[in-house]
């Protein structure tokens, strides 16, 4: 028989061991709780909801129907210009944020922030002003006579780009921010005494460091752009529709709970593609920099 | 043709008078100094001095607000740092950790529009050089600091640059480390016939690597030699101080018929009539003597006169090779001692009276 004894000699009990609950669980558990009735339970729900005794006709439905089919690609379309648009735009902005001293930080970091305070809803009612027939750009193109008849910016593919990008800037830019406020400016020092000018330093040194903010950043407004779904209402035509548009209209309009059900569980697995598909270019460029590693 | 703009053959750079204003502050102050072909020169100072300063605008990175930097006899004020054709390693080298070490060696290469083999075979023939052929493919990160120092050494020497800049080439390395790397360092650009100038707030540092030391204090240049020629003939007490131990002492002139002397509370410095300094010295009223602690022989008191002084031991410490003491003078002031006369020592002690002793020849006079 095998008796334990601790550090003071004494004789021990050794009990099986049983599973026990850290306690820190308990302080994570009504968020785990809420995610569990709020999300993962409804979540499961709708996938249900989408496969009626077990059946795939609307995934049918969605795969045969042409207009399902454009609007998908459409929202993809539309997406992707708006995320390489939204990360251009994001890139120098950072840069300014990153390296431009203290008072440039400071006034970039509240005009980033404030459009944040504004409601969603809000911001894309202001795009219709700036942007319809009678609105703040047309009067200011007509007043300089650039133009003698007011442009169509509102309900078109531009105007949903424009206030899409918009309202995803903020999110492009403090991944980007992040990774830059990193990077060694010396290291630009280094490359300019090695007889590099900027630009070429940008190219070999600079811009290969930022590439993870701006994999981050990429990813984070993709995502993001597939399931907008006010902004293209307000500020698209009809034919510009994104697809949460098209799940909204099955479930308040069609009613139809099943299709528009398969529509959300569609989106959801594209955007999970998307996303593996950002995470395996990521990966490729940090495996093709390990290759040359010869190790 | 411009006639500031001849150098005497071999100059590898000069600077007239440059001067570095940020605000109202002083960083440099009317620097001038010449820097001879395949020279080793060190900028030595506390940290505020301007040596560091200094480096950045040969380098290019600031520009002076005056002055002139010409290299090669060509006016480089105001050229960009990439069209000045200098090689530099940085504090904590600057290595750029996405490229291997072979293509960071072969940037500078690169830049300058050689093609890849040919890159790759004068950087291979550098990475040989610095002892780090195996470690081409490696990533900077995988390396210890020594080699990355390496690293950036090949760096900086691979094109063949007109100068070589070292920004403390030793401050981000472990003691044990620094020593070795010194003479290696210094042997590499002797090899490739290197013209450098480093930076660097270590005295030993400098005398170890260094044809020559420029001193810097408060945005001037102190002093610029030989570092033998400092630590003979410092021009300021600062340069004493800095320069190996020094012992400051300050007196009263007072004129003699055979001579001039120094004297202290407890002490006197004779210069003979036929010293060459005799005749300065006697102008002046007030001078500083610097001695130097090995200079000084320990001896019974009252048994010198002329060049000596007394005082009584506040410290004795034996160092294997010699004994160090510490001598309190009459006015408080003290004195240090380094002496190998081990047998005549030992039977001192402290709290004795002790005589000190020292040649007119191995004392310096500042301010006559």
């Amino acid at each position: 028989m095998t008796v334990s004894t601790n550090d003071r000699g004494l004789p021990v009990a050794t009990a099986p061991r049983t599973f026990r609950v850290p306690p820190a669980f308990w302080l994570i558990a009504p968020a785990i709780l809420f995610l569990a009735l709020f999300f993962v339970f409804p979540l499961l729900k709708l996938v249900a909801i989408s496969l009626p005794g077990g059946s795939i006709e609307y995934y049918e439905q969605i795969f045969t129907t042409p207009v399902f089919l454009r609007v998908i690609g459409e929202t993809f379309r539309v997406s992707l210009i708006v995320t390489v648009v939204t990360v251009a735009v994001a890139y120098p902005y950072a840069y300014a944020m990153a390296h431009g001293g203290r008072a440039i930080l400071l006034v970039l970091t509240i005009a980033l922030l404030i459009p944040f305070w504004v409601s969603l809803l809000l911001r894309s009612f202001s795009w219709i002003v700036l942007l319809q027939n009678s609105g703040l750009i047309n009067d200011f193109l007509i007043a300089t006579g650039l133009i003698e008849k007011p442009v169509r910016l509102i309900r078109t593919p531009f105007g949903v780009m424009i206030g899409m990008v918009h309202i995803l800037l903020p999110y492009a830019v403090l991944p980007l921010y992040t990774v830059m406020k990193k990077i060694d400016l010396r290291l630009m020092e280094a490359s300019s005494i090695c007889g590099a000018s900027w630009l070429k330093g940008f190219a070999r040194i600079y811009f290969p460091l930022s590439l993870p903010g701006v994999m981050a950043s990429a990813i984070l407004a993709f995502t993001l752009a597939l399931g907008f779904y006010i902004t293209p209402a307000l500020l698209g035509s009809p034919r510009d529709m994104m697809i949460a548009q098209m799940i909204a209209g099955q479930f308040n309009e069609q009613l139809n709970f099943g299709l528009g059900a398969a529509l959300a569980v569609v989106l959801m697995v594209l955007t999970a593609v998307a996303f593996g598909l950002f995470g395996a270019v990521r990966t490729a460029l940090q495996l093709r920099g390990r290759s040359k590693d010869g190790m | 043709m411009n006639a500031s703009l001849q150098t005497t053959a071999g100059t590898a750079m000069k600077l007239e008078g440059v001067s570095k204003l940020y605000g109202p502050v002083k960083a440099l102050d009317n620097i001038s100094f010449e820097l001879r072909k395949g020279e080793f020169l060190t900028m030595l100072g506390p940290s505020g001095s301007g040596k560091t300063t200094s480096l950045r605008a040969i380098a290019g990175f600031i520009q002076p607000t005056a002055g002139r930097l010409l290299i090669d006899g060509r006016d480089m004020t105001g050229v960009p740092p990439q069209k000045r054709n200098i090689g530099m390693m940085f504090q904590d080298y600057a290595l750029f950790p996405h490229m291997t070490v072979l293509e960071n060696v072969a940037y500078p290469l690169e830049t300058r529009g050689i093609r890849r083999a040919e890159r790759e075979k004068r950087s291979m023939e550098m990475l040989e050089i610095v002892g780090l052929a195996h470690c081409a493919k490696r990533y900077p990160k995988e390396m210890s600091g020594g080699q990355q120092q390496r690293v950036a050494l090949a760096r900086a020497l691979v094109f063949k640059p007109d100068i070589v800049l070292l920004d403390e080439p030793m401050a981000a390395l472990d003691k044990k480390l620094r020593g070795q790397m010194q003479i290696e360092i210094m042997h590499i650009t002797r090899q490739v016939g290197a013209t450098v100038v480093s930076v660097t707030h270590d005295q030993e540092e400098a005398l170890v690597m260094s044809d020559r030391i420029a001193i810097f204090k408060d945005g001037c240049l102190e002093q610029i030699g030989s570092p033998n020629e400092l630590y003979q003939q410092p021009c300021s007490e600062f340069v004493a101080d800095f320069i190996g131990e020094a012992n400051l002492l300050r007196g009263k002139v007072r004129a003699m018929p055979d001579g001039v002397v120094v004297e202290g509370n407890g002490w006197g410095a004779r210069l003979p009539a036929g010293d060459p300094r005799a005749q300065a010295v006697a102008a002046a009223q007030n001078v500083c003597v610097v001695l130097r602690p090995e200079r000084i022989r320990a001896v019974e008191a009252g048994s010198e006169s002329g060049n000596a002084g007394e005082g009584m031991i506040e410290d004795k410490i034996y160092l294997g090779v010699e004994y160090r003491l510490v001598v309190r003078m009459n006015d408080g002031s003290k004195i240090n001692i380094r002496s190998r006369d081990i047998a005549g020592i030992a039977g001192m002690k402290a709290g004795d009276r002790i005589g000190m002793a020292w040649s007119p020849d191995d004392i310096v006079i500042i301010g006559a």
